[in-house]
């Protein structure tokens, strides 16, 4: 094991050694006093990438001077704009509320920017790159450098992230940034991309299914074949309805409507669990499990329950391919696929019980049915299977998990929430799901030229449309920025827009809706702390939160 | 209200599902060749739960 160590001015000491998984380097930080402010593993099982990106001694001096600023800035936010923590290149991001250290693992980015002839991070602001390119933008200058490839911005808290947007939005609503950082070792995300980011904007760009295609990817980060992991939302049509049509009518609103009671049932059984302890991760004990259960007993009738953490757990890497927890693995790319080749895995297996010992659920419907006049390969069945593992458990666990924590964050809402339950819980559901979407954005890809405020989107250019902002879109929504469980029409975009609306909304609404009202009967004092939120340009996650309670008698 | 073409199609601002007359919405009830106005209003959007007055003619 080797170690080195330094002293900020501000007497933060930072050790970095290399011992840990895979004897990978970590970065320890702690505070004057000697508290652990936190600990960061760099743990790439890829040494050559490790070097090329980190140097030969596998990064530790490097980082070690680089995060000595962004630690100061850390520990002194209150005198450091968080533009700055940016601006120095940080790698160190504080999750919101939390005492974590957080290493953006990520740096090569800035380096090779700046070596093929780009603008050096630091001195970076929107309309980079080509707009029809080279145009100016305003003469107004943003209120902090806003570079959406940077994980750093993503590290920001929500609402500062959403000053940017709010920014953007007035002064540059159809914005170029540059390539975000590559997923791997060797493969580089070659273009960068235009961000739209308001509300009528996006709902245009979403229903000219024709012009931009999901063909080519639908994440800011470009994952290869990424049709083969997750089937159908990377297709357009009539390719892609042909797959939704399969299972589409499992999932609609009607059908949910069927579920209602059963839906309720699985969470009053859950916070039964629950509510004798007092205290714990609401994530781990409640928010992860409600979906987990609905959808693997409920539609695939998946009992084991090894098998049924192993999807649980599966989903949430799969949307987590970024954040440092799961750096272990390996890069982004390695983390995303490792995930889906767990989920196919136990997919395979359930369609060869299913076509076995065929029952009356999702699984057993999804084997039998033909696409394109045929049943689906294995492939395809896995990859189907992938994408409704990924899109039914983990969006709808930070759905809730925003909820419970907007609903503490504005008690006058709350008390009018609990003043009439039944009559108001609709409302809220979607007013925490503008406030608070799941999912911040999903990609295009341009196949003919287009205009849109003015500004040329040509052939082969990549959009993305950012849902985040088109909620907080004062162009929509009078008082964007109040929280108002209220609000009508409240028509969000958390769910996306035209031919891609989420196929899952109103599963994913009910299982909001039903573990608030468990919460309201059953653990009617609960208090949550500060969230820990997952590191990502693409999930609006909470990993962690947790809660305490006045503990029920079983 | 004056009635529109029967044959418009109309779309739900909620989600971007288009009524499509010819077609109806036979899961929900509603028979192919039917006219949005003469949808019932407890009728619903069948992708998003969006209720009929969501609803706008297309174009």
């Amino acid at each position: 094991m080797t170690a080195v160590g330094a002293v900020t001015p501000d007497g933060l000491t930072i050790r970095a050694s290399r011992h840990g998984p895979k004897d990978s380097p970590s970065i320890q930080t702690s505070a004057r006093s000697g508290r652990s402010i936190g600990k960061t593993w760099l743990a790439y099982n890829d040494p050559e990438w490790l070097a090329k990106r980190h140097g030969a001694d596998g990064g530790i001096s490097r980082i070690l001077g680089a995060m000595t600023a962004a630690l100061q800035a850390a520990a002194n936010e209150a005198t450091v704009t968080p533009a700055r923590l940016v601006a120095n290149d940080s790698l160190l991001a504080r999750r919101r509320g939390s005492n974590r250290s957080r290493l953006d693992a990520r740096r090569g980015r800035s380096r090779r920017s700046a070596r093929n002839g780009g603008p050096a991070l630091a001195s970076m602001s929107v309309g980079r790159a080509p707009r029809e390119k080279g145009e100016a933008v305003s003469k107004n200058a943003p209120p902090m450098d806003i570079d959406l490839s940077s994980l750093g911005f993503w590290a920001r808290p929500y609402e500062e992230r959403e000053r940017a947007f709010h920014w953007l939005r007035d002064h540059d609503p159809v914005s170029w940034h540059r390539p975000p950082e590559p997923l791997a070792p060797g493969l580089e995300n070659a273009k960068g991309f235009w961000a739209i980011v308001r509300y009528e904007d996006i709902k245009q760009v979403s229903r000219s299914a024709k012009v931009f295609s999901s063909a080519q990817g639908v994440f800011l980060d470009d994952f290869p074949q990424l049709e083969t992991i997750l089937s159908f939302i990377v297709m357009d049509d009539p390719r892609h309805q042909a797959l939704r049509n399969i299972t589409q009518a499992a999932f609609s609103p009607r059908n949910i409507r069927r579920m209602e009671q059963q839906i309720d049932a699985m969470a009053r059984r859950i916070v039964d669990e629950v509510a004798p302890l007092g205290s714990g991760d609401l994530c781990e004990l409640v928010f992860k499990q409600l979906p987990g259960r609905v959808f693997a007993e409920v539609f695939v009738g998946l009992k084991d329950v090894h098998r049924r953490e192993v999807l649980i757990e599966g989903a949430e890497q799969l949307g987590a391919w970024a954040d440092p927890s799961y750096a272990h693995i390996g890069p982004p790319l390695a983390v995303f696929q490792d995930a889906a080749q767990r989920i196919m895995k136990i997919a395979f297996e359930e369609a060869d019980r299913s076509r076995r010992e065929p029952d009356d659920n999702l699984m057993s419907w999804v084997v039998r049915a033909q696409h394109e006049g045929q049943a689906m390969t294995e492939a395809e069945l896995g990859a189907f299977f992938t994408l409704l593992v990924g899109a039914a458990n983990d969006t709808s666990r930070h759905a809730m998990a925003h909820a419970v924590l907007n609903l503490q964050h504005h008690p006058d809402q709350k008390a009018l929430l609990l003043e009439d339950f039944a009559g108001r819980i609709d409302a809220a559901v979607e007013e925490s799901l503008r406030w608070s979407p799941p999912l911040m954005h999903f990609r295009r890809t341009a196949l003919e030229d287009f205009e849109l405020d003015g500004v040329t989107i040509r052939a082969g250019d990549k959009v993305v449309l950012w849902y985040c902002s088109a909620n907080r879109d004062e162009r929509e929504f009078p008082e964007p920025d109040r929280f108002d469980i209220q609000r009508s029409p409240n028509r969000h975009l958390s769910f996306g827009h035209g031919p891609h609306y989420c196929m899952g909304a109103a599963l994913g609404r009910q299982m909001v809706k039903s573990t608030l009202r468990q919460f309201a009967s059953h653990m009617p004092d609960l208090v949550v702390g500060e969230p820990a939120m997952l590191l990502s340009n693409f999930m609006n996650g909470v990993l962690s939160l947790k809660g305490t309670w006045t503990p029920r008698a079983e | 209200m004056s009635r529109s073409d029967p044959a418009k199609q109309w779309i739900c601002q909620s989600c971007g599902y288009v009524y499509d007359p010819k077609r109806g919405d036979p899961d929900g009830g509603i028979a192919p060749g039917t006219p949005f106005e003469d949808i019932p209003d407890t009728w619903f959007c069948p992708v998003c739960g969006a209720s009929k007055r969501d609803f706008v003619v297309e174009g």
